[in-house]
């Protein structure tokens, strides 16, 4: 029983990490949009919010 | 429905916006706090809603006005909702003016109707609609007051109803807009509108006109007109001449609509408030004492005391509970330590935080809504002009206090491009709220008693050091001349509702942050910590974590947190500063320590502990940060440069702090 609770805490702890860290590497090249306050009710179809990227 | 929102910065665009959209978009007192488009679904309805950075007119001063010039253009909108502040009719409706011209529906939501009564001022709205030929809705958008009417007044069959509005510019100008409305494809965007845009200068609608031979001709056409107005003593340049017009027609508007009560001097206090906090003898001890007051409030009286507690349930009854629950399961070896070892000494060491979080950022939106940050950047301007920027430049940098990423973003509302670039390259050195959890961490357990004094160094140090990289920097760039204009928005007091809101928002992030990717994170340095060259559960100190941050130990021995442990946190801070605390909880964690703040206590002196705070001031920003200040400086060698000289930076005044300490006897 208790191997059987171990594996299946193993699973989710491990599992739960390892998502965690690929989101959060692709949420970091997002860049401005990992942050931005609305983007889950965000109605734009890509991040370039309108403007051609342009260096300071 | 596209429907673009826009007005004059800090007019209550975002409110708005959140209104209308269900969403919450970050508000602020003060110009500059919306840099980019952001664009919300319409709650209720079927449509988009876009709120755009604020602007005086259509042709563009900064990077970020440059969006809304961009988006006006690019005509991808069917309807506008302008948002006027109705305590300054007269400046808004030059905006007004300009999009009316544009031939799109426009809906005009008249805000900070409750600031206008309070000045005595009386506006008829139907006469102004009636002027205007459009809807004129009052609204206070910071309560939701008279909002819904806006929403119901978008229409999806606006657009087929297309707005005349025109303005006699005089003869020779007439002639000159006329002649350049041909350059501009047919079809597409108001001709024209292009037209006076491109004579007042916006290059936007300039590059709109599609052969290079126009183009020359449309400059040539503005000279021409500019030596016609200035032979004729009109005005100096076309835009002022426009503006000229513009005025006149407002006033006359005005006088229609606009009734003052008795006089009412509202501005006596204002004035008598700025008079003390602008003041260049007073102004910046002011701002640091209040910056103390609060540092105090939120270390010594309110978070460190439930800092504490928190600190004692995780290390105290949720390990011993965890422990027991494990044990009846009968769990291996390996799942109990990653969960007590793990993720309650590891995730718990952040989460203990949140008091501190939550309290400071209650104060710092509280300064923020109440219009006093935008004083704090007047009186810096003196400093700043010392170091190559101006005052503006302050606003970023104190965006960044929160987190660096939007602070690095609001560098675009600085016109100048050396001044931008500056301001973006010194931004990661300011003290983020993740950087909060390492000081809570050594301050409490160090200088108990003066915790907020350290504190309120380390972010006077971050500040200091961001002005000499500045200068440094400066003196590698060519040298530009700016004007610092700033708009000083009225002193409001601070709506609770959205402080509460902001700050929830924050603590909130905060927790979400704890448990994911630190919780992700940890797990790893787990994992590294618990494996070794010879198997699994190995002590610590001949772990493969062990091993790996050795090699780096000796590198920041001279700083004077010279072991393995110290150099994972610090490697573990690249990903996430808050990571830091995690990592130094789960390697420093032993039983018979007990709790996180003894094991600290156990393996730092003071001085060792203010070393290494500064070092995580200072050093590398975080992962997330890298790529917004790649967008804003379009240069990966910059970018690596950036984080290059963070270290280097961080490296040395931390050798400089440590040595001088020792010298000194501490």
């Amino acid at each position: 029983m208790g191997m059987v609770i171990s594996i299946l805490l193993g699973f989710l702890i491990f599992g739960y990490a390892g998502w965690m860290m690929i989101r959060f590497i692709r949420t970091s090249r997002q860049g401005k949009c990992a942050t931005c306050a609305i983007k889950e009710a965000c109605g734009q179809k890509d991040c370039h919010c309108g403007e051609k990227k342009e260096p300071v | 429905m596209e429907v673009a929102l826009i007005g004059n910065p800090n007019t209550g665009k975002t409110s708005l916006f959140n209104y209308l959209t269900g969403s919450y978009a970050l508000i602020g007192n003060w110009s500059g706090v919306t840099v980019e488009k952001k664009v919300g679904r319409l709650k209720n309805r079927d449509g988009l809603l876009i709120d755009l950075p604020g602007i005086y007119t259509v042709a563009p001063l900064s990077k970020d006005e440059s969006v809304t010039s961009r988006f006006l253009i690019d005509n991808h909108f069917s309807q506008i909702v302008n948002i006027v502040d109705a305590s300054q009719l007269e400046r808004n409706l030059q905006l007004t003016i300009e999009l009316l011209e544009l031939g799109k529906p426009v809906v005009i939501a008249l805000n900070m109707m409750d600031v206008a009564k309070h000045r005595g001022m009386e506006i008829d709205r139907l006469s102004l609609s009636k002027l205007l030929r459009v809807p004129v809705i009052p609204i206070v958008a910071r309560s939701g007051r008279g909002c819904h009417l806006v929403s119901e007044s978008l229409s999806a069959s606006a657009a087929d109803r297309p707005h005349t509005f025109r303005i006699d510019y005089g003869s020779e100008s007439e002639r000159a807009i006329s002649r350049l409305s041909l350059f501009f494809p047919e079809s597409g965007v108001n001709r024209r509108w292009l037209a006076i845009q491109a004579l007042e200068g916006n290059k936007d609608a300039r590059n709109r006109i599609q052969s290079e031979t126009d183009r020359n001709d449309a400059i040539e056409a503005s000279c021409d007109l500019r030596k016609a107005l200035q032979e004729n003593g009109q005005a100096e340049t076309v835009s002022d001449w426009f503006y000229q017009i513009r005025k006149k027609y407002i006033h006359e508007i005005i006088r229609q609509v606009v009734r003052h009560r008795e006089e009412m001097n509202q501005t006596a206090l204002s004035t008598k408030i700025d008079a003390l906090v602008t003041n260049k003898f007073a102004g910046i001890p002011l701002f640091l004492g209040i910056m103390y007051l609060i540092f105090h409030i939120t270390f010594e009286w309110i978070g460190n005391p439930l800092s504490n507690l928190l600190d004692a349930f995780f290390s105290g009854p949720l390990t011993d509970w965890t422990r027991q629950a494990l044990n009846a399961a009968g769990v291996a070896t390996v799942i109990r330590d990653v969960v007590l070892n793990g993720i309650i000494a590891g995730v718990g060491g952040v989460i203990v935080f949140v008091p501190q979080i939550f309290v400071l950022f209650f104060f710092l939106s509280w300064i923020e809504d109440s219009g006093y940050m935008t004083r704090v950047a007047l009186v810096m301007d003196r400093l700043m002009q010392l170091v190559g920027l101006n005052g503006k430049a302050f606003i970023p940098l104190v965006i960044g206090f929160g987190c660096n990423i939007p602070g690095v973003m609001a560098a675009r509302t600085i016109e100048q491009p050396k001044e931008r670039l500056l301001t973006v390259l010194i931004s990661p050195l300011m003290s983020c709220s993740a950087r909060l959890t390492v000081y809570s961490l050594f301050a409490g357990v160090f200088f108990a008693r003066y915790q907020a004094l350290v504190v309120l160094s380390l972010y006077a140090l971050s500040i200091v050091l961001a002005m000499l990289m500045a200068k440094l920097f400066s003196l590698f760039m060519k040298k530009e001349t700016s004007v610092f204009v700033l708009e000083l928005p009225p002193y409001r007091l601070p709506n609770l509702r959205t402080i509460m809101r902001s700050t929830w928002d924050k603590a909130k992030g905060f927790v979400r942050k704890a448990t994911t990717f630190i919780l992700g994170g940890t797990i790893l340095v787990w994992a590294l910590s618990y494996f070794g060259t010879a198997g699994a559960n190995v002590p610590l100190d001949h772990s493969f974590l062990a091993m790996i941050c050795g090699f780096l130990a000796p590198l920041v021995a001279p700083l004077g947190f010279g072991s393995w442990q110290a150099a994972s946190a610090l490697i573990s801070g690249f990903m996430a500063k808050e990571s830091v605390v995690s990592t130094l909880s789960m390697v420093y964690h032993t039983a018979a320590a007990g709790s996180l703040t003894e094991s600290i206590r156990q393996s730092f002196t003071p001085l060792q502990a203010y070393s290494f705070m500064v070092f995580t001031l200072l050093y590398i920003p975080c992962m997330s940060t890298v790529p917004a200040i790649k967008h804003e400086v379009g240069s990966t060698k910059l970018t690596l440069f950036t984080m290059g000289y963070c270290v280097a930076l961080a490296y040395t005044v931390s050798f400089i702090v440590y040595r001088l300490g020792l010298l000194a006897g501490f």
